[in-house]
């Protein structure tokens, strides 16, 4: 036990005990510590009460003997000058000092705030006080608790985003594996059990490669994913899945691991995606692109890509199996340069419109291919554009056409040579019809013409066997040409109005007249029904019921041939007859009946022998009752007969449409103030359509030739020109080409022409020629022509049908000249005169052409006088002229001419002799 | 180091430039924690780790670092987390120099796992006085030198800090001379 006296002074005390309190045992303040005096201001006999307050204990008025009762209690006294000041401590009352009380504290206080606000210090208070430690703790637990909440609030927040990461990892569709270190499953979302079909229950533990990969699974992308697993990588792969039902998919699995906060790892963590529709896609693309790649490839047409500067950036093969060149080559050139090396006159005609919407070129090239072969290529071009739309450059297709296109040239040739050959072969019918015409007609009229001269029985009898055969040959030779022309195309069916009673009462004339002279009797009726007027062909008509009806005469020795003609139907002003024509001729097998439409077959050789004929007749037929639309049928029992029937399609006419002679009128003067020039080289013919025309009032000018048509054209104004086409030197084509050019004359030209060429009317509207008059020509066509052209009212002419009737011995007939002298006599004997004058000139001038062999000038003065023969109508003659003609231009190859212009001059003289006698 | 320092050293570098930054400077530090209980104790390492991550990431000197530290200490931590801790410590900067001595061997009491410095103070003059300052760790003088500062700045004085010893220099402690 320690138990020494402690020497203490009031100062060790002061300093010991900073909030002490001394009291006497009145409560008076006797002393009071440093510290507390600086809290509450309490001076030295200061009344306790005065400033303080006891709050524990429970005292309510505090005296010295409570206190002391007290005095092993715990004190908190309150400063009643500051309320917030709490003391702390005890009271003691001394052993020395029993009239004192001691008081010994420390004021408490709740923050170190409250000590600065109560302006004491670390230094108010005894070092050996703990109260500012104390508090010092109470803060430090406070600032702890802080941080507790603090945590805890952070753990809260990252509990709440924990649960909604949670919640979007368990909600996502996307699939999600934890899976601890060595790869077994902890746990999936839902997006993976519904992806899978696997629950997490039944796949907790289990690796996921053990029951998720399959045969389709690739084994090196499962060995990459064990091998970033094993080495705590992140790995990302595509690989495929199998469901629990076993159906494959694909995913893109994200994968890596989750580390504990010293780095080792804890968990993996996969997210997978289902990309199985992607890889679908990426797989139809692929196989569209390799379709279409080989497609491209494969196909046999040539493509080329371009960019926007027209650089080839692709080609395939075909484009190089076409031209030559390889990709390598082209690429990055413009391929119009790469095609000029092998050909520099090469012209690119692409031009690929880059505006708005693009155009798709299509033409055909014609390149040197890098071998120099010459080739065709068909192109295609198009733009071609991003998903933007915008160009982003252009493709050319090439389909080569080089055997296509040698084709169409071969088929131009062809066509052309076809259209030369068919033109040749019109010119050839237009010629041959009148080359072998012609001389038949010599040869035939020639025999007439001895026949009137011979008199002796026998050389009659033998001429009359030459005429016959002539006739016969000139049938044939009808026959021949009028297949020609059918075979060429170039045979035209007319329609025209007729009466069909008529024709056919001059076919019945001439059968009956066949038949009777056979010996047989020949019936021709004409149904009632069957309409006045038709329109049609009936020149062919004829034909066909001559031909026809010809060949039933021919083949029938005994009985008859009957002919019927039935209005088959009638609709509205469609009309079809039926003409039926039977006899009881020798008849044809069934079996030949179909050989003897064709060309030149007839049944037998015996009938080809007995009867003759070209075989062509019913050919001819049955071709122009096709062109006419109808047709043809033919029944036959041998020795029995045979029944022809035939059906043709007419349209009703009416009275207009027939061409009648027309009533005679005055002339009325309709031309006149019109002045008209007349441009014939041929004298006669000049003064005659002059004559006629000044009948009708015309003022008129003849020239002979072209320059002084041209010169008159220069000096003064005409309304209408008549044009010979044939004139020496400047003919009325070069005449009027001047006309319209030099002179810019838009004068009326009618051109007056024995030409009938199929292009007649083009190349007269080449030059300018308004309208054109066949030789011979009618006054009525001739003034309803100039009419016409001048705007002036249509007409009657008083214009009698010119028919070739011959008054009985003479060779000349006058009335067509008659028709243009207007029955003038005088004039008509000043034609006349002219006539012989003209034609004695012409002819000597043509032996001396013949002696020269000057075959040119023959044909040119043949050509001159034809116009004046046919005004006499001296047939033979003419036909005789036309021929020296023909020969002229031919170089008269067989060397005819010196004796038939004697024939010919020999006739003129005959003419001439007629005239005289008849006329003057 | 208890956690309030290291938070000293979050708040000091969160406030100035900002969250983002507090992490570069704990990535960069390694240190793994994601937050300091102010009453537990860290091992030194990461006072230090912080200290000179924080000096890369931000590119400052680590005693410029430091002085900042010492500061923010004294100005923001004690002041507002200890709510006139440092004003109890004295009237004005000589007085609580004066007790920084037996402030700190208070707070060894306070904090049992925490190794507190010593201080100690002469050459006590009317406008100087001499802190001495005792202490295992290396390479905190410039936290001294600010925790000086941030007081100057506490109780409005104008200072004037020298560190007129130190370990490097041969002494077995570093002395500041504070005059004001």
């Amino acid at each position: 036990m320690l138990d020494n006296n402690i020497l203490l002074s009031n100062n060790d005390f002061r300093h010991l005990f900073p909030f002490h309190l001394l009291l006497d045992n009145n409560g008076r303040v006797l002393s009071a510590g440093s510290s507390l005096v600086k809290t509450v201001p309490l001076k030295s006999g200061d009344s306790f009460n005065t400033w303080f307050s006891i709050h524990r204990p429970y005292i309510t008025d505090p005296t010295f003997e409570q206190i002391v009762a007290n005095k092993d209690s715990l004190f908190i006294i309150d400063s009643k000058s500051t309320p917030s000041i709490k003391i702390r401590g005890q009271f003691y009352q001394p052993e020395g000092a029993q009239q004192q009380l001691i008081f010994i504290g420390s004021p408490w206080f709740d923050s170190l705030d409250a000590v600065n606000e109560i302006g004491l210090n670390i230094n108010d208070f005894a070092i050996h006080d703990p109260i500012i430690d104390l508090l010092h703790i109470l803060k430090t637990n406070e600032i702890g608790m802080n941080d507790l909440k603090e945590v805890l609030d952070r753990f809260k927040a990252q509990q709440k985003k924990l649960k909604q990461l949670s919640l979007i990892a368990t909600e996502t569709i996307n699939s999600i594996i934890v899976t601890n270190r060595v790869g077994e499953i902890e746990w999936v979302n839902k997006a993976f059990e519904k992806v899978t079909g696997y629950h997490l229950q039944e796949i907790k533990g289990k690796k996921p490669g053990s029951f998720l990969q399959g045969e389709l699974s690739d084994q090196n992308t499962i060995r990459y994913i064990g091998s970033q697993i094993r080495n705590g990588r992140d790995f990302t792969c595509e690989l495929v899945n199998y469901t629990k039902s076993g159906k494959p998919y694909w995913i893109r699995i994200n994968g890596q691991p989750l580390l504990d906060s010293e780095g080792n790892i804890e968990q993996f963590f996969a997210i997978e995606e289902d990309i199985t529709e992607q890889k679908e896609a990426i797989l139809k693309l692929s196989w569209s692109e390799e379709k279409y790649r080989g497609i491209i490839e494969n196909m046999d047409l040539g493509l080329v890509e371009f960019d926007n500067e027209d650089n080839v950036v692709f080609c395939n093969n075909s484009f190089t199996r076409m031209t030559g060149y390889d990709l390598s080559y082209l690429t990055g050139k413009q391929l119009s340069d790469v095609l000029k090396e092998r050909n520099p006159n090469f012209e690119p005609s692409f031009r690929v419109k880059r505006r708005h919407g693009g155009i798709t070129d299509v033409y055909e090239i014609e390149i040197t291919d890098r071998t120099g072969e010459s080739k065709w290529l068909l192109v295609s071009k198009a733009l071609l554009y991003d998903t933007q739309r915008r160009i982003t450059g252009s493709i050319g297709i090439h389909l080569e056409i080089t055997w296509r296109k040698r084709m169409e040239l071969e088929l131009k040739r062809a066509r052309q040579e076809a259209e030369e050959s068919s033109k040749a072969k019109e010119n050839f019918l237009v010629n041959m019809s009148h080359e072998i015409r012609t001389p038949m007609n010599v040869i035939m009229g020639m025999s007439r013409h001895l026949s009137g001269l011979i008199k002796d029985k026998k050389q009659d009898e033998l001429l009359q066997s030459i005429i016959s055969a002539a006739n016969n040959l000139l049938v044939i030779i009808n026959d021949v040409l009028d297949i020609s022309k059918i075979e060429a195309g170039k045979l035209e069916i007319e329609k025209v109005g007729f009466r069909p009673r008529k024709f056919m009462q001059e076919a019945k004339n001439i059968l009956s007249f066949k038949a009777e002279e056979k010996g047989i009797s020949f019936r021709c009726e004409l149904s009632d029904d069957v309409p006045e007027i038709l329109v049609g062909d009936p020149f062919r008509l004829n034909q066909l019921l001559l031909n026809l009806g010809g060949n039933a005469v021919k083949f029938t020795e005994e009985g008859s041939v009957d002919c019927t003609v039935l209005l088959q139907r009638a609709q509205g002003e469609d009309v079809q007859l039926r003409f039926i024509i039977e006899d009881t001729g020798i008849g044809i097998d069934q079996d030949k009946i179909e050989e003897v439409f064709e060309s030149f077959r007839q049944e037998s050789n015996s009938v080809s022998r007995q009867y003759g004929g070209s075989g062509l007749g019913l050919t001819i037929s049955r071709e122009l009752t096709r062109l006419m639309g109808g047709s043809l049928h033919l029944e036959s029992q041998k020795g029995l007969g045979t029944r022809v029937v035939l059906d043709l399609p007419f349209k009703i006419g009416s009275a207009q449409e027939i061409e009648s002679p027309e009533e005679e009128t005055e002339k009325t003067g309709q031309l006149n103030d019109v002045k008209i020039l007349v441009v014939e080289d041929n004298l006669m013919n000049q003064s005659l359509a002059q004559s006629v025309l000044e009948s009708y009032g015309a003022k008129t000018l003849g020239v002979s030739n072209g320059n002084d048509a041209i010169n008159q054209l220069s000096k003064e104004s005409f309304d209408l020109v008549l044009m010979d086409l044939r004139m020496p030197g400047m003919d009325g084509f070069e005449t009027t080409q001047i006309m319209r050019n030099r002179l810019q004359l838009k004068t009326p030209v009618i051109a007056l022409t024995a030409s009938t060429r199929s292009e007649l009317k083009h190349d007269l509207g080449k030059v300018g020629i308004n309208d054109y008059l066949l030789k011979p020509y009618q006054e009525g066509s001739l003034i309803r022509k100039i009419m016409n052209h001048l705007g002036k009212k249509q007409l009657h002419t008083n214009e009698p049908i010119a028919r070739e009737v011959k008054d009985s011995g003479k060779i000349y007939d006058t009335r067509k000249l008659e028709a243009f002298t207007a029955k003038n006599p005088d004039f008509l004997k000043r034609m006349l005169q002219l006539f012989i004058e003209e034609m004695t000139s012409g002819f000597r001038d043509l032996k001396a052409a013949v002696e020269q062999n000057d075959l040119v000038k023959v044909g040119d003065l043949a050509h001159r006088m034809k116009p004046g023969v046919d005004q006499l109508m001296i047939t033979d003659l003419y036909e005789g002229v036309k021929l020296i003609e023909q020969l002229g231009k031919k170089n008269d190859p067989n060397g005819e001419l010196p004796a038939l212009v004697e024939a010919m001059e020999q006739l003129l003289h005959k003419a001439i002799d007629q005239i005289k006698a008849n006329e003057f | 180091m208890y956690g309030i320092v290291n938070k000293a050293v979050e708040e000091l570098i969160t406030e100035n430039f900002g969250a983002e930054k507090w992490e570069a400077v704990r990535t960069r530090a390694g240190i793994d924690v994601d937050f300091f209980i102010s009453t537990e104790p860290y091992d030194d390492d990461i006072t230090y780790k912080l200290a000179i991550a924080a000096s890369e990431e931000l590119h400052m000197d680590i005693g410029k670092v430091m002085v900042a530290l010492g500061e923010y200490w004294v100005l923001q931590v004690g002041k507002k987390k200890y709510g006139g801790l440092m004003e109890a410590g004295g009237n004005n900067l000589r007085d609580f120099l004066h007790n920084l001595p037996q402030f700190h061997s208070r707070i060894m009491l306070l904090y049992p796992k925490l190794t507190p410095p010593e201080f100690r103070i002469s050459d006590s003059k009317e406008n100087s006085l001499d802190v001495h300052y005792f202490s295992k760790r290396q390479g905190l003088q410039e936290f001294v030198r600010g925790l000086l500062q941030g007081l100057s700045k506490l109780y409005q004085t104008e200072t004037t800090i020298e560190l007129i010893a130190d370990r490097n220099s041969g002494s077995d402690h570093e002395i500041f001379r504070v005059s004001w």
